[in-house]
């Protein structure tokens, strides 16, 4: 792997997220927003669940839904690139897939760590205090870094079945909206499905940001066994995408 | 490079000639064949059947016929894009089955469509495609200008591209294939859709390149473009190579004013009906 290669590809990955302005700023205030309006109204209440306020719920998913949007970018850059034909231009030059794809990966990372900063930054301001120490927020970041390194899997298999930008992003929905039903700020069990959430990668990374922002030591085996599920699941994820990516990627 | 990596002389004969690889063909292809699978239809199509041509270092070398004749295809698998179903193909003195990381470090490619980068412009596109080939800043600034300012596209260079014509665009498309200073060139279709005078001054700037001996591989259907062009021309037709040679001699040979009667002459049609 070249370094020169990788960084010109995080370069124009990144120009790519910032050349629509609108959609950037929209994209990344949309964790936030939710913050602000879920906090303001309900905050402190344990109106979702027994043991847990609606911030110790809302805030670790609302985190791991940002980085869920990664699946649309990388889909509809994959699709889009191909339906213009720029796919197939980059395949005849020297750089190889595991660059492209590591490179998209490093790329798509900024976004979801930006929500990361604005999303907990809003949390505290409306009142959210987590108990986590600064070990922990490192934790968190992995955290995130690993379901964003699974969405971009997820992403490449979306773009699989998309002939076009607007296609994938349509269908990046199907992997986007159960996670965020099921997995991540509303509670599994409110909506019935207590035992289908542990299908779901976004899960993982939602319940160990709760434990780590509960202030559980970083020792306890539970964040730790969330973390490696979260990390071999997406390591299964984005074996299958660079698969499906290399099968069609000549398309 | 490493050449010792390369196909070494006599590992391919053509129609019973034994071809110095590394010194003297750019390029071999041997009985190579492509077939697509189509739904619905019992047989394969055969975008590519049974073709064998060699071209030489520092040629330009055209592949002429209709719409659907087989070009693309060729190219296609000759930059790696397709494995071929059957047959050998050599490029640079590697064989695209087992060595195309190398081909890709010595070739570059303009596509038919203009295949750029919307949101980047002019400059920063050509940027982008230098530094995937590992160039220096100071090689992508010095040869980027250059070529800039031949086509045209200079004053240009700051803008977005998506605020190009179709014409401008093709042209960048065409400075993007050569920034790398490649050993060998494919254009697929690089004047499609340009305006005449766009178009005489690629063909201009593409006869400057000759000077170069960089060997150049263009399809085609302009008839005009491959006989002001191309040293040797092949046509293809359903996938089959009907003529092979210097556009001059093939006039001759069949008696004819130009390369559109030489393909009318042998298929019995005219290569724009294809279109």
């Amino acid at each position: 792997m070249k370094v020169k290669r990788i960084l010109a590809v995080v370069k124009m990955e990144t120009t790519r997220i910032f050349a629509e302005p609108l959609t950037l700023v929209f994209t990344l205030l949309l964790v936030p927003v939710l913050i602000l309006i879920f906090g303001l109204t309900m905050g402190s209440n344990y109106g979702w669940h027994e043991d847990y306020t609606v911030f110790e719920i809302m805030v670790p998913g609302l985190l791991a839904y940002g980085c869920l949007l990664t699946i649309l970018d990388v889909a509809s850059s994959v699709a889009g690139g191909r339906e213009l034909g720029l796919q197939r231009r980059i395949n005849t030059t020297p750089l190889t897939s595991a660059e492209h794809i590591f490179s998209q990966i490093i790329s798509y990372t900024i976004k979801p760590l930006l929500q990361l900063l604005l999303g907990l930054g809003m949390a505290l301001i409306v009142g959210y205090r987590p108990a986590n120490t600064a070990v922990g927020y490192l934790l968190v970041i992995v955290f995130l870094v690993i379901l964003t390194f699974c969405c971009v899997g997820l992403g490449l298999i979306t773009a699989n079945f998309a002939k076009s930008a607007n296609a994938a992003s349509g269908l990046a929905f199907i992997f986007i909206v159960p996670q965020q039903i099921f997995a991540t700020f509303i509670p599994p069990e409110f909506m019935g499905a207590g035992t289908f959430k542990w299908i779901f990668p976004s899960f993982y990374a939602t319940d160990g940001l709760g434990l780590i922002f509960a202030g559980t030591p970083l020792t306890d085996s539970r964040i730790w066994i969330r973390l490696g599920i979260l990390f071999a699941i997406s390591i299964v994820i984005y074996v299958i995408g660079i698969f499906v990516y290399e099968k069609n990627k000549n398309k | 490079m490493k050449n010792n990596d390369r196909i070494k002389k006599k590992d391919i004969s053509n129609s019973g000639m034994i071809h110095n690889l590394v010194n003297s063909n750019a390029i071999e292809v041997k009985d190579l064949k492509k077939y697509f699978a189509e739904k619905k239809k019992m047989d394969d199509v055969k975008a590519v059947d049974g073709i064998s041509f060699h071209v030489k270092n520092g040629e330009i070398f055209g592949l002429l016929g209709p719409n659907g004749a087989g070009k693309t295809t060729t190219i296609n698998i000759l930059t790696g894009m397709h494995s071929p179903t059957e047959g050998t193909a050599v490029v640079g003195g590697y064989n695209v089955k087992t060595n195309l990381k190398r081909i890709k470090e010595i070739i570059s490619v303009c596509p038919q469509e203009p295949a750029v980068i919307k949101f980047l412009s002019g400059l920063g596109n050509i940027k982008f495609f230098g530094k995937l080939y590992l160039m220096s800043k100071e090689q992508i600034t010095e040869r980027s200008e250059k070529l800039l300012k031949l086509l045209g596209l200079y004053d240009a260079r700051k803008r977005l591209a998506k605020s190009y014509s179709g014409g401008m665009l093709r042209q960048l498309s065409l400075i993007i294939s050569l920034i790398s200073e490649p050993d060998i060139l494919f254009l697929d279709e690089p004047t499609v859709g340009m305006d005449p005078r766009n178009r005489r001054k690629v063909w201009e700037f593409l006869g400057s390149i000759k000077q170069q001996k960089r060997t150049i591989i263009l399809t085609t259907h302009y008839i005009e473009e491959a006989e002001e062009l191309c040293d040797r021309v092949a046509i293809i037709d359903y996938g089959k190579l009907i003529a092979i040679g210097p556009p001059k001699k093939l006039i001759e040979e069949h008696e004819v004013k130009n390369l559109e009667e030489v393909f009318m002459k042998i298929t019995g049609r005219r290569i724009l009906e294809g279109m």
